[in-house]
């Protein structure tokens, strides 16, 4: 256990020398979220009702979905992997005595809990700043079962990110695929926009895939739009989803292993 | 002049040889900007479903508004993409193979790889952009089509020098990355127009990150509905950041030269 | 006629001193200390055309340093220099176009395309006309061996090739200044081999003015008859290279191990200098002339002896001894 410590301990060192990488990230997502924020003000105008979201409800699926999406994320991690498999850094793990997918969970935590603590603040700041607007959900059971997606999302997002950074075992060309698939499953989550607005068929076929727990759907349950019973079972197919990437991470280790071995880089 | 002529179409050659060579690669970043666009124009469209109107402007007029900003932020890709890659070649030195090569070096690294994907991308949005030209009733206008030419033209100086500063910041610091992805950010904003925005919001968009006059400006005068002082102002940011991105690079440049190790 | 001239050139570098620690590292989001390296201090030297000046010293000593400042990448902090009678940081293209730098192990080919492509961008770069691209790269291929990895992906390539690719991007334009930054580092040795006959080649027949970086002895001792030794950004020792080594190295290094039994330290200590000795390893330090006769002993001695290797001395312990002797020699 105390060499994952170690790991995350390691992990936050490097987080303040990148420093300004950190405070530019947050900027980033900031304006992101207001600008977000800003052409939905603008659209509600002269509408009270958008897809059956009314203006506050629009505030709060951003700046609480957001929340979510920031707390369940892991800031790029499929680069960490993709490049310990190309630099033959992989080779370090693989003959210390570490546990190579409980190494990664401990870099994962280490890397994105700085990023998260300045995330964090910066989403309580913006929350802060629009409390007028946001609806605040009193439904305990909401909030644990959000809580739980969140803690459950963290690691789905962490599967998919490192299943995709284990392309690295089969090929070179990686960048374009890793753009490709966060942009995909950052529409496919809502990040951009409520599902809802789109035509039923996209919607059942987010409803499909494990990204829309971490924006989508924790948020339709915060705002009611979805019963305390939906919530649970959207939970338990979430950890489904847990389990299902779980098992094919540790199998895919296992080929992409046998492949990286081979070749002897 | 020719020689520069030469040392682009050359290194136009290059990047189509890596493109077939790394055809996964660009596929996948290809596809990304394809569901991108379409995710975003199914979202307008949808908005659009629930409504008549946003801040003053119909459906098709949006659009072009949608479509200039695509097409300006193709069209910085196309030719600029090497800016993107930039930050791996300081990385690697290769920065310093540059610099002793008789040939500007800012030249170098700004064409050093055309997106010739992101170019055939311009072929359809120029398409889809005639096609809401038509449904505006504009198609009849040379005036207006010839002033949104202008525009993007003056629209794209200023593309230019966003991606200057760019390199600069990565001569720099190596760290450019936030620039660009509060550029890129940017660009969701330019889908809609600026009369969404409060007037502060709108001055930042127009002088500091000067979307408004890459995107709102051009579609705005096809619409014309062009106040001349914007006009004017489009042309002097233009002026501004071109020559202020330049000195940037030359600072930037001397920087790296006193203290690289 | 003298090409490069440089007269009391120094460079220093400021940087940040790292925290170590978790603390430390906070604290240092706040307060940074700022040191300074003095890489080049005050350095002179002249050089020839045509001459191949071997420029040796351990890493970190201000070679690749003087290099980039004779390239132009750097500006010096004090000092002058001139190449070809030209300023280097003031990267004029008529300067530009007459030298060339070389670093080992970074690239300047593109890496997913043939090497040919590269230096059809070179040509256009330097502006090389037609006929002299393809004279010189007839001339260059021939000579390097490379006709059958010209259409290949330089990716592809092993570091050998890749590095006679490299070569011949920068010589493509004739320059008649050439710098090489360890250009040997990382081959094996048949390439090592290789790269050198071919610049040594390369420099009698087109009377280039060379410059090698290089921390291998074998380098040296190959291409240069003059060195220039730099440690920690002064120069050490400037002149001919057998004086240097007759004067600072007069001896090889024996590496000698043994079976069985080993052997005990009187049995070995007649036959040179015992610079280490395990009963079943020893290093002996013999003078230069006899080194062959003492190995041909030892070898038809009784003694158990398993692998004999004659080495040279390291040019680590040689630049010491030039630094320890303080002496600097023209």
């Amino acid at each position: 256990m105390k060499k994952y410590i170690a790991t995350i301990k390691i992990e936050w060192q490097r987080a303040l020398t990148y420093r300004a990488d950190t405070l530019g990230f947050r900027l980033g997502n900031f304006f992101e979220i207001m600008i977000q924020i800003v052409i939905w003000t603008a659209i509600f105008e002269k509408n009270s009702s958008i897809g059956g979201y009314s203006y506050p409800e629009m505030i709060t699926y951003i700046l609480i979905g957001w929340l979510i999406s920031l707390l369940t994320a892991n800031f790029g991690f499929e680069y960490t992997i993709s490049r310990q498999i190309q630099q033959g850094e992989l080779s370090n793990y693989t003959t210390k005595p570490f546990d190579y997918i409980k190494y990664i969970i401990a870099l994962s935590i280490g890397r994105a809990s700085t990023a998260l603590a300045a995330a964090f603040l910066m989403n309580i700041l913006l929350i802060a700043l629009f409390s007028r607007y946001i609806i605040f959900s009193h439904s305990i059971f909401s909030w644990l079962i959000i809580i739980s997606m969140i803690l459950v999302g963290y690691f789905i997002k962490l599967f998919i990110s490192v299943l995709t950074g284990f392309i690295a075992f089969w090929t070179i060309d990686i960048s374009g695929v890793f753009y490709s698939v966060n942009l995909f499953s950052k529409f496919l989550a809502g990040n951009y926009f409520p599902l809802s607005l789109l035509p039923l068929i996209f919607v059942k076929f987010s409803f499909a895939l494990p990204f829309i727990y971490t924006f989508y759907f924790p948020v339709q349950l915060y705002l009611g739009k979805l019963s305390i019973t939906e919530g649970l079972r959207g939970l338990g197919i979430e950890i489904i989803w847990l389990g299902a990437l779980y098992f094919l991470t540790r199998s895919l280790w296992k080929l992409g292993l046998k492949k990286y071995e081979s070749v002897g880089i | 002049m020719k020689k520069y002529f030469r040392i682009w179409k050359q290194l136009v050659v290059l990047a189509f040889g890596s493109y077939i060579s790394n055809r996964m690669e660009y596929g996948s970043y290809f596809l990304g900007k394809i569901v991108r666009f379409s995710f975003f124009l199914l979202m307008v469209l949808a908005i659009f479903g629930h409504t008549q109107n946003i801040a003053g402007y119909t459906k098709y007029q949006v659009i072009i508004f949608f479509l200039t900003a695509f097409l300006m932020d193709s069209l910085g890709q196309s030719f600029f993409r090497g800016i993107y890659l930039f930050r791996q070649d300081v990385q690697r030195a290769s920065l310093d193979y540059v610099i002793v090569k008789p040939v500007n070096t800012l030249f170098f690294i700004l064409t050093r790889m055309t997106d010739l994907l992101d170019i055939t991308l311009l072929v359809p949005l120029m398409a889809l952009i005639i096609y809401a030209f038509s449904k505006l009733g504009v198609l009849g206008n040379p005036a207006a089509i010839f002033q949104y030419l202008l525009f993007v033209a003056i629209g794209f100086v200023v593309v230019a020098s966003l991606h200057i500063i760019s390199a600069a910041l990565t001569v720099w610091t190596m760290e450019s990355e936030v620039f660009i992805w509060f550029y890129r950010t940017s660009t969701f904003a330019a889908l809609f127009p600026p009369e969404i925005f409060s007037h502060p919001i709108q001055l930042f968009f127009t002088f500091i990150i000067p979307i408004v006059i890459i995107v709102a400006v051009p579609a705005k005068a096809l619409l014309g509905i062009l106040t001349f002082r914007l006009a004017l102002t489009a042309i002097i940011v233009a002026i501004v950041f071109f020559t202020g991105s330049l000195l940037l690079w030359k600072t930037s440049l001397k920087h790296y030269s006193s203290a690289s190790s | 006629m003298a090409i490069i001239e440089i007269r009391n050139l120094s460079k220093t570098y400021e940087y940040y001193k790292k925290q170590l620690g978790l603390w430390a590292s906070v604290r240092g989001l706040f307060r940074r200390e700022k040191l300074y390296k003095e890489a080049v201090k005050e350095i002179n030297f002249t050089i020839d055309e045509g001459e191949l000046v071997g420029f040796l010293g351990p890493n970190g000593a201000g070679k690749t340093t003087t290099l980039k400042m004779l390239s132009g990448i750097l500006y010096p902090t004090s000092g002058e220099a001139k190449v070809l009678g030209h300023i280097p940081w003031k990267r004029e293209p008529k300067y530009q176009k007459q030298f060339a730098l070389v670093m080992g192990q970074k690239n300047q080919l593109w890496w997913d395309l043939p090497a040919m492509e590269s230096f059809i961008l070179n040509k256009e770069i330097y502006e090389v006309s037609d006929a002299d691209f393809k004279k010189n790269l007839d001339e260059l291929v021939e000579l390097l061996d490379i006709k059958d990895i010209l259409d290949v992906q330089v990716r592809k390539l092993s570091l050998g090739q890749r590095m006679k690719c490299e070569l011949v991007a920068a010589l493509l334009h004739k320059p008649k200044v050439l710098f090489l930054d360890e250009p040997t580092i990382g081959l094996d040795v048949v390439a090592q081999k290789n790269i050198r006959d071919f610049i040594k080649q390369y420099n009698q027949k087109n009377k280039t003015t060379i410059i090698l970086t290089s921390h291998y002895m074998e380098d040296v001792k190959e291409l240069c008859k003059r060195v220039i030794i730099i440690e920690e950004g002064k120069i050490g020792y400037d002149g001919d290279l057998v004086s240097l080594i007759e004067k600072y190295a007069p001896y090889k290094v024996l590496k000698i191990t043994f079976e069985g039994e080993g052997v005990k330290e009187e049995d070995v200590s007649n036959f040179g200098e015992v610079h280490q000795f395990t009963p079943h390893s020893i290093t002996l330090r013999v003078p230069r002339e006899k080194a062959k006769n003492v190995a041909r002993d030892i070898l038809s001695s009784n003694l158990p002896v398993d692998d004999i290797l004659i080495d040279e001395v390291d040019i680590s312990d040689v630049v010491r001894k030039i630094f320890s002797n303080n002496q600097i020699k023209k």
